[in-house]
C-alpha cells in the first residue's frame, strides 16, 4: 500500500517539542522523540502519564498545541501517511453488531483496499491474530482476548509501514503474547516501524528502544540494556523508578508551583 | 465513492444482524399510526342531551339527529349535567325560547350540542314553513267566481290582496342545504385530515432517532477514533451515513405508506410515487439533521434532549393545529421548519390530489434543508477531530 517517499535514513516518527494541553492541564510538555524505520519503540509509563495523548497526536486524531509531529515524513493531517498508518486503540473500537469479517472488510475499504485485496488481507490478518475460523462470528460474541486480537488484525490489515499499538497485549495469554511479538519482529525486519505503548515492564524488553514517559515528559530513552546500565539496576522496572526519582528531584518544585497555579 | 458505499453497507449489515431493532423500526410507526387512525377515525362526536318537557314535534325532530337523548325531569337533568353524564340540557324557559344549558368544559362537545340542536331547529322550521304554505293555499280556494264578481271593487281588491299567498321564496330564501365536496367526501374522518401530517411526523422522529444515535454510539464505542485515523474525508463519512440510513428510511417509508394505505385504508387522492418522493425527502431532512445533532451530542441521553429541542416545536407547528389564523410571528417560525413543508405537501397530494408542479416549492425547500444540514454536518465532523481530544483520557 505504502507510496511514501521516505528517504532510507529518515526517521519514521519525528516529534519535536510537542506540547498538548487540556484546559489548564499540560499533558505533554515539550516532548521530543524519534523512531527509526524498522525499529520497535516501546513507550513506557504509568497510566495518566500522557501515553495515549502522544499516541493520538501520532495517528492524527488530535493536533498539538505547540511543536511539530511528523509521521512518515508528513505533518498532520497526514494526507498520504494515513494510508500507511496502522492504529490499534486502547479500547477495542470494533463494531460489535457485525461479524469479524465485516469489520475487516469495512476498515479495509476505509484504507482503499478493493474487494480482492480485502479477501486476501483479511485471511492473512485473521491468521496472524489466531482467529482463522471466527470470521463469520458476530464480534459481540467474542471474548475480550479475541476482540483484542481482532482489533490488532484490523490495524495490520493494510500492511502499514508504521504501526501504532496502544497496549496491544492486554488480556492475551502468554502463548498468544509470544506469537504476537514474533510476528512484530518479523514485520519489523521487513521494514515496518512500531510504536508500542505498554506498562508491562518485562514486555518492554522485547523492544529495540524504550522511551520512558512521566508527567508528560520523556525522562529517558535508550535500549533496554542501556537504561538498566545507566541506572545501575537489574530490571527495567527498577530503572524506571530510578529515572523517575531523578526527574522528580529536578522538576518537582516547578510542577508543584504549577499545581498551585491551577 | 467506494468508501461511501462501504460505510452504507456496514450500517445496513449492523441493522441486518439486529433483528429486534429492525422489527421495531417497521412495526412501531405502523402500530402507532394504526392507533391514531382508530382514535381519530371514529367520526364526529355524538353529543348526549337531556330534554325536559319539550314540545312533541321538536322532540321528534331532535330524535332524528345524531344525538343520544334522555327525556327527564328538570331536577334529574341538573344532576346528570353536574355528573357530566350529559353534555347539555334542553328546556323551555318560556313559551317560545329554547334554552340550551351546556356542560361547557369541552368546547368541541359544546359545539357538537349546538350544531345538532340547530340542525333540529332547521328541520322544525322547514316543517313549519310547509305547513304554513299549505294552510294559506287552503284559504285561497274557497270563494266562488260569481260571488267575487258581485262584490264591490274595493272589497275585491282587499280580498285578493289578503288571499295572495305570501312569497315564501322571499321570506325564507334558504330552505334546504346540499353539501358538495371539492376534495374528499362526507365519510372522511378527522384522521383523514391529520393522517398525512402524522405520517410525516412519525417518520421524522424515527429517522431522527436512528441517525442521531449513530455517531454517539460510534464515539462511546471508540470506533470513531479509529475511523478518524483512516484516510477518509468528512464528506465521505456524512455521505456514507446518509446513504445507509437513507436506504433504511426509504424502506421504512414504503412500509409505513403500504400499511397506512392498504391496511388502515387511508385515502390517497394523488400519485403514490409523489407521496413516496415527499416522504423520502422528509426522511432525508430528518436524517441529515440527526447526523448534525449527533455531532453536537455527547451521550444518547443528550440526543433525546436535543430531539425535544429540535423536533417537538416542529411537530407542534407542523399543521396538527391550524395556523392559517395564527399570529404572523408564529407562522413565520413555522415556515422555518422542514416538517411544515413536508406535511403541507403530503396533505396537498394525499387529500387534494396535487401534482408535481403544485408541490414543487415545498420539495425545493425540503431539499434546501437537506443540502444545508448535510453541509453543516460535514463541517462539524471536520471539527470533530479536535473535539475528540477533550474526551480522550491520557
Amino acid at each position: 500500500m505504502g507510496n511514501i517517499l521516505l528517504a532510507p535514513g529518515e526517521p519514521a516518527i519525528k516529534v519535536q517539542n510537542a506540547v498538548q494541553r487540556f484546559g489548564k492541564q499540560t499533558v505533554l510538555d515539550h516532548v521530543s522523540l524519534e523512531v527509526e524505520q524498522g525499529a520497535i519503540l516501546g513507550l513506557l509509563g504509568p497510566s495518566g502519564c500522557g501515553k495515549t495523548t502522544l499516541v493520538n497526536l501520532l495517528v492524527g486524531i488530535t493536533v498539538p498545541i505547540g511543536g511539530k509531529v511528523e509521521v512518515l515524513g508528513e505533518q498532520a493531517p497526514y494526507k498520504n501517511a494515513r494510508y500507511s498508518l496502522g492504529f490499534m486503540p486502547q479500547d477495542e473500537a470494533l463494531y460489535e453488531d457485525i461479524t469479524a469479517a465485516e469489520n475487516l472488510a469495512f476498515f479495509g475499504a476505509m484504507y482503499g483496499l478493493d474487494k480482492e485485496q480485502i479477501k486476501i488481507e483479511s485471511a492473512r490478518a485473521l491468521e496472524l491474530a489466531s482467529l482463522e475460523d471466527q470470521g463469520k462470528k458476530l464480534v459481540a460474541k467474542f471474548s475480550t482476548g479475541m476482540k483484542r486480537r481482532l482489533s490488532l488484525a484490523i490495524a495490520l490489515l493494510h500492511s502499514p509501514q508504521l504501526l501504532v499499538l496502544d497496549e496491544p497485549t492486554v488480556g492475551l495469554d502468554p502463548e498468544q503474547r509470544i506469537k504476537l511479538w514474533n510476528n512484530f519482529r518479523t514485520l519489523a525486519q521487513d521494514g515496518t516501524t512500531f510504536l508500542i505503548t505498554t506498562h508491562v515492564m518485562d514486555e518492554a524488553n522485547n523492544c529495540d528502544r524504550i522511551a520512558m514517559l512521566r508527567d508528560g515528559h520523556i525522562i529517558a530513552t535508550g535500549t533496554p540494556q542501556e537504561l538498566i546500565e545507566q541506572t545501575h539496576t537489574t530490571t527495567l522496572e527498577e530503572a524506571f523508578l530510578a529515572f523517575g526519582k531523578t526527574y522528580d528531584s529536578v522538576v518537582q518544585p516547578t510542577s508543584e508551583k504549577e499545581a498551585l497555579d491551577a | 465513492m467506494r468508501k461511501v458505499f462501504a460505510i452504507a453497507r456496514r450500517i445496513l449489515s449492523q441493522f441486518r444482524h439486529d433483528h429486534r431493532t429492525l422489527a421495531l423500526l417497521f412495526l412501531a410507526p405502523t402500530f402507532v399510526l394504526w392507533l391514531f387512525s382508530v382514535l381519530l377515525g371514529t367520526g364526529a362526536y355524538i353529543p348526549r342531551l337531556a330534554t325536559v318537557d319539550l314540545p312533541a314535534d321538536f322532540q321528534t325532530v331532535l330524535e332524528a339527529q345524531d344525538v343520544m337523548l334522555e327525556n327527564v325531569s328538570k331536577a334529574r337533568a341538573t344532576e346528570l349535567l353536574e355528573a357530566n353524564e350529559v353534555d347539555a340540557v334542553l328546556y323551555f324557559e318560556d313559551e317560545s325560547e329554547l334554552t340550551i344549558w351546556v356542560e361547557g368544559s369541552d368546547a368541541s362537545k359544546t359545539a357538537a350540542c349546538l350544531a345538532q340542536t340547530q340542525a333540529a331547529m332547521v328541520e322544525l322550521q322547514k316543517d313549519a314553513v310547509s305547513e304554513l304554505e299549505s294552510s294559506v293555499n287552503d284559504v285561497s280556494v274557497d270563494i266562488p267566481d260569481q260571488v267575487m264578481t258581485s262584490l264591490p271593487v274595493e272589497v275585491r281588491e282587499a280580498l285578493s290582496a289578503a288571499m295572495t299567498a305570501p312569497d315564501f321564496a322571499e321570506l325564507m330564501p334558504i330552505r334546504n342545504l346540499d353539501i358538495t365536496y371539492l376534495h374528499g367526501s362526507d365519510d372522511w374522518t378527522r384522521f383523514d385530515f391529520f393522517g398525512p401530517v402524522f405520517i410525516g411526523i412519525f417518520l421524522f422522529v424515527f429517522v431522527f432517532l436512528t441517525s442521531g444515535m449513530s455517531l454517539v454510539t460510534e464515539r462511546s464505542g471508540g470506533t470513531m477514533e479509529r475511523f478518524l485515523t483512516t484516510p477518509i474525508k468528512p464528506w465521505q463519512v456524512v455521505g456514507g451515513y446518509s446513504l445507509g440510513f437513507g436506504l433504511l428510511a426509504l424502506m421504512q417509508s414504503v412500509s409505513i405508506l403500504w400499511a397506512i394505505i392498504s391496511l388502515i385504508g387511508f385515502p390517497n387522492e394523488g400519485s403514490l410515487v409523489l407521496v413516496v418522493l415527499v416522504v423520502v425527502s422528509m426522511a432525508l431532512v430528518s436524517l441529515t439533521l440527526g447526523l448534525l445533532v449527533s455531532g453536537l451530542a455527547k451521550s444518547s441521553f443528550q440526543v433525546i434532549q436535543l430531539m425535544i429541542l429540535f423536533v417537538v416545536p416542529q411537530i407542534l407547528l407542523s399543521g396538527i393545529f391550524d395556523l392559517s389564523q395564527a399570529p404572523t410571528w408564529l407562522r413565520a417560525i413555522a415556515s422555518c421548519f422542514p416538517i411544515y413543508y413536508g406535511a403541507d405537501a403530503l396533505r396537498d397530494v394525499m387529500l387534494r390530489g396535487a401534482g408535481f408542479t403544485d408541490i414543487a416549492i415545498n420539495l425545493t425547500v425540503l431539499w434546501g434543508f437537506i443540502v444545508a444540514f448535510f453541509a453543516l454536518a460535514t463541517i462539524s465532523f471536520r471539527k470533530k477531530r479536535a473535539r475528540l481530544a477533550s474526551r480522550t483520557e491520557y
